[in-house]
């Protein structure tokens, strides 16, 4: 019998709970700055603890469900009635990266000043939006019916548009405006798709979705999981509905794109993974999902080549490595599942490491564009931090990167169909073709004499160390250039060190998140928490 | 189940309204677009949730009516109905924030990397350094001048720190460099070596910076004739590239004019 204390079901709750109060407090005390920043690291750090908990608690007895106010729990007949949150092996694992990689943010933002570039931005509305964003992306991942899980994707969605235009310049307008547009356009689908499900099935609840799609016709299950794959796929950045994605990120602040290209696509992953796993198991639509993780892989990073500004490059690769997460899924066995649940936590941690790299970069050399940069080398501290991400994003054997790319090609080849050869093939291209374009920005960025850039003189591109009192610089565009604050690099620092960390204790990581993908491939445990099944 | 026929048309010719609205560049008639989407996909839920029934109250019954409607679609609905109205004052704001940077209308412009990209001559190229040879793209020795640290030096002090490696690591296409180095007279240069060199490549018509091929040089409009002839000319300043670099602070990095031909095109046409 697993313990049910009366506290598990405020735990459940707490990542959800803490951020939206705190949000709620923060923005009645917008003028007290300490105030909001004390309140802001104690919300996201009650919720980074509460997920560590539930990552304990899953792991030792498997999934949670909490019936919030009560609503369809025992002695209901009728099934479940309210909104369910549901905590699993794979749900705990993602609250507590996210979290980890929230907190690490958010340092940084209020160690940065929180401004970006410009004096020109309003401070007080930063950081209520992003616990609002904190609440939307654990509640999704916690969400255990399909409307909470619209609801809270809007949630993240509504906080994430006002973090992206923040100081409304012109360039953060334009991609704002297409990124509000395109957001909205993959909601409309997805409430499009909650409507046919609604209709099929009956129900919202995840769960009793799932017990009931077993007796709907095979084509209508396919058509409700490619009305549902087109929305997610839009959020998850998926190649023929991935563009939308490099002409956005890249203008935000430093850290609210950090933020974004580690979890916001990552929530559309895990949403796909719930969506292929629980409710569509069968794999109908896995040689799609095979096609489209492959063009993801290699249309992403032949975008990254051609790019000059770092930010941008890191976007198209951010596309390019969803890719991988697709093939996992796609493959749908137990080993491939695993690798892909290990490539996402991994692939969170370092796309977030090298965004806020970037911003050490720009704080630094008052750019990130290839064309500026040079002689970064003089500041070793900022180059061991990007090296070590950008060579495990790349894949050379140490780090994490290489574990969860030997991972997800196992899979592959086990799987040995054609599509699957390709897609190892594929990502084998796609990871040397990422080596390519990290080590240019190494060569170029760091290596390279700044004056050997071609707008070298633009910018204040040599490392601020460096510069001699009195020299005359150029400094265009932004107004914050200087020496790193201990409270930006500390957080980088940090995320460097729980990627390594993934890489030193990848055994037992792996075998938490192979318990992960076998429940989630048998599905029991889940029903079985939510529907009372089982215990 | 049945479903209305009359709203299902609503709903559907409302999205195809509204889709062909969200394709414009005026933010304003994108908003409209996503209001009409918007509201069809909330009669889309109306409609699908099916035709009034009993309650959702165990054993309970509709009194003085056939049947209720289901209270989670209309839910539902009003939640999306919230949301929407939500965002789209958001994009109100944007939109007026539009207007006062624009000036004149809301319409949304091209992302300007996009452009660049798009027009993407070789000079903007990631890889570019500054002393790249400016039509092939390829690195040169002026890349090298260069102290450890990072300071550029002249040609002079190049030449004394290296003069004892140039002869072993000598590069072909770099010869015209060090052609130019003064303190080197024709008598110290490589020359059998080099001229072996060359023919070499010529003959295969494989060029040594292998990674930049014609084509790709090309994209410059008006590159000068190319006889790929590498013995006598040296890497020529295309035009516009000589005229268009007003960051030219560093002195020694520009691979200098030629001094052994004049009657090249070299700086100005």
């Amino acid at each position: 019998m697993i313990p049910q204390s009366s506290w598990i079901p405020v735990l459940i709750a707490l990542p959800t709970l803490v951020p939206l109060l705190a949000a709620a407090l923060t923005l009645l005390r917008g003028r007290s700055p300490r105030f909001q920043r004390s309140v802001t690291v104690g919300a996201i750090g009650t919720a980074l603890i509460a997920s560590s908990m539930m990552l304990y608690l899953t792991s030792t007895n498997g999934p949670y469900a909490v019936k919030i106010g009560g609503w369809g729990g025992k002695g209901y007949p009728n099934g479940p009635l309210g909104i369910t949150l549901v905590v699993d092996r794979l749900a705990a694992l993602m609250l507590v990266v996210s979290t980890l990689v929230l907190l690490c943010v958010v340092v940084y933002a209020i160690g940065q000043g929180i401004r970006d570039g410009t004096t020109q931005q309003p401070v007080s509305i930063f950081l209520p939006s992003y616990l609002i964003l904190t609440a939307g992306v654990c509640n999704s991942f916690l969400a255990g019916d399909l409307f909470n899980l619209y609801v809270s994707f809007e949630v993240l969605l509504a906080a994430s548009f006002v973090l992206l235009t923040l100081g409304a310049s012109a360039d953060r307008v334009r991609a704002g405006a297409s990124y509000v547009m395109v957001s909205m356009v993959s909601s409309l689908i997805f409430l499009a798709g909650i409507a046919f499900a609604y209709s099929t099935t009956g129900t919202l609840n995840l769960a009793e979705m799932a017990v009931r799609l077993d007796d709907v016709p095979s084509g209508t299950r396919n058509a409700l999981f490619a009305v549902l794959l087109v929305a997610f796929g839009i959020k998850a950045a998926v190649f023929p509905l991935s563009t939308w994605l490099p002409d956005s990120y890249p203008t935000a602040p430093a850290p609210v794109t950090a933020v974004f290209a580690g979890l916001l696509t990552k929530v559309g992953v895990y949403a796909i993974i719930r969506a292929n796993t629980l409710l569509f198991p069968g794999g109908t639509l896995d040689n799609l999902l095979m096609v489209a993780g492959l063009l993801t892989m290699l249309v992403g990073i032949l975008g990254a080549i051609a790019q000059s500004d770092i930010k941008r490059m890191l976007s198209f690769t951010l596309v390019s490595h969803i890719g991988y997460m697709i093939f996992g899924i796609a493959v749908g066995s137990e080993i491939s599942m695993s690798a892909a649940i290990y490539y996402v936590a991994h692939h969170i941690l370092v796309q977030t490491t090298l965004f806020l790299v970037v911003g050490l970069i720009e704080r630094q050399a008052g750019s990130a564009s290839l064309r500026r940069l040079g002689g970064l080398i003089a500041s070793p501290v900022l180059a061991a931090m990007y090296l070590i991400p950008a060579l495990n994003l790349g894949g050379i054997p140490p780090f994490s990167g290489f574990i969860g790319k030997v991972a997800l090609l196992e899979g592959g080849v086990r799987d040995g169909s054609v599509l699957a050869w390709l897609l190892v093939a594929g990502s084998v291209i796609t990871s040397l073709l990422t080596l390519y374009v990290v080590a240019r920005v190494w060569t170029k960025a760091f290596w390279r004499p700044r004056a050997d850039a071609p707008e070298g003189g633009i910018t204040n591109s040599t490392a601020s160390a460096l510069v001699e009192e009195g020299e005359d610089v150029l400094l265009e565009e932004r107004e914050d250039v200087g020496r790193m604050p201990a409270t930006m690099v500390l957080p980088t620092g940090a995320m460097v060190a729980a990627g390594i960390a993934l890489t030193l204790w990848a055994g037992p990581i792996f075998g938490f998140t192979d318990d992960a993908a076998h429940d989630i491939l048998e599905r029991g445990p889940y029903i079985g928490a939510v529907l009372g099944g089982e215990r | 189940m049945t479903a209305n026929l009359g709203l299902l048309i609503v709903a559907g010719v409302l999205g195809a309204t509204g889709v062909y609205l969200l394709m414009e560049r005026s933010l304003v008639r994108m908003l409209l677009g996503l209001l009409l989407v918007g509201n069809g996909v909330n009669i889309l839920i109306v409609t699908l949730s099916g035709p009034p029934g009993r309650p959702p109250v165990r054993g309970a019954e509709s009194v003085g009516a056939t049947g209720d409607a289901d209270p989670l679609a209309q839910a539902m609905v009003l939640t999306a109905i919230v949301i929407t109205m939500g965002v789209a004052a958001f994009v109100l704001a944007m939109t007026y924030r539009l207007f006062v940077i624009n000036r004149q209308d809301d319409d949304l412009e091209d992302d300007s990397e996009d452009v660049k990209l798009l027009k993407g001559s070789l000079k903007d190229f990631p890889d570019r350094d500054r002393s790249d040879d400016p039509e092939t793209g390829a690195d040169t020795l002026a890349g090298d001048l260069f102290d450890s640290h990072g300071n550029p030096l002249t040609p002079e002090e190049f030449a004394a720190a290296h003069r004892g490696v140039i002869e072993t690591d000598l590069m072909p296409e770099d010869a015209a460099v060090i052609v130019r180095l003064p303190e080197f007279s024709p008598d110290e240069m490589p020359d059998e070596d080099e001229d072996e060199d060359y023919d070499g490549d010529e003959a295969d018509g494989d060029r040594v910076d292998g990674d930049w091929d014609d084509d790709t040089v090309d994209l410059e409009p008006s590159t000068p004739d190319e006889d790929g002839d590498y013995i006598d000319e040296p890497p020529r300043q295309s035009d516009h590239q000589q005229d268009d670099d007003p960051h030219d602070t560093v002195p020694g990095t520009d691979p200098p004019d030629d001094p052994e031909s004049p009657d090249e095109p070299g700086g100005k046409p």
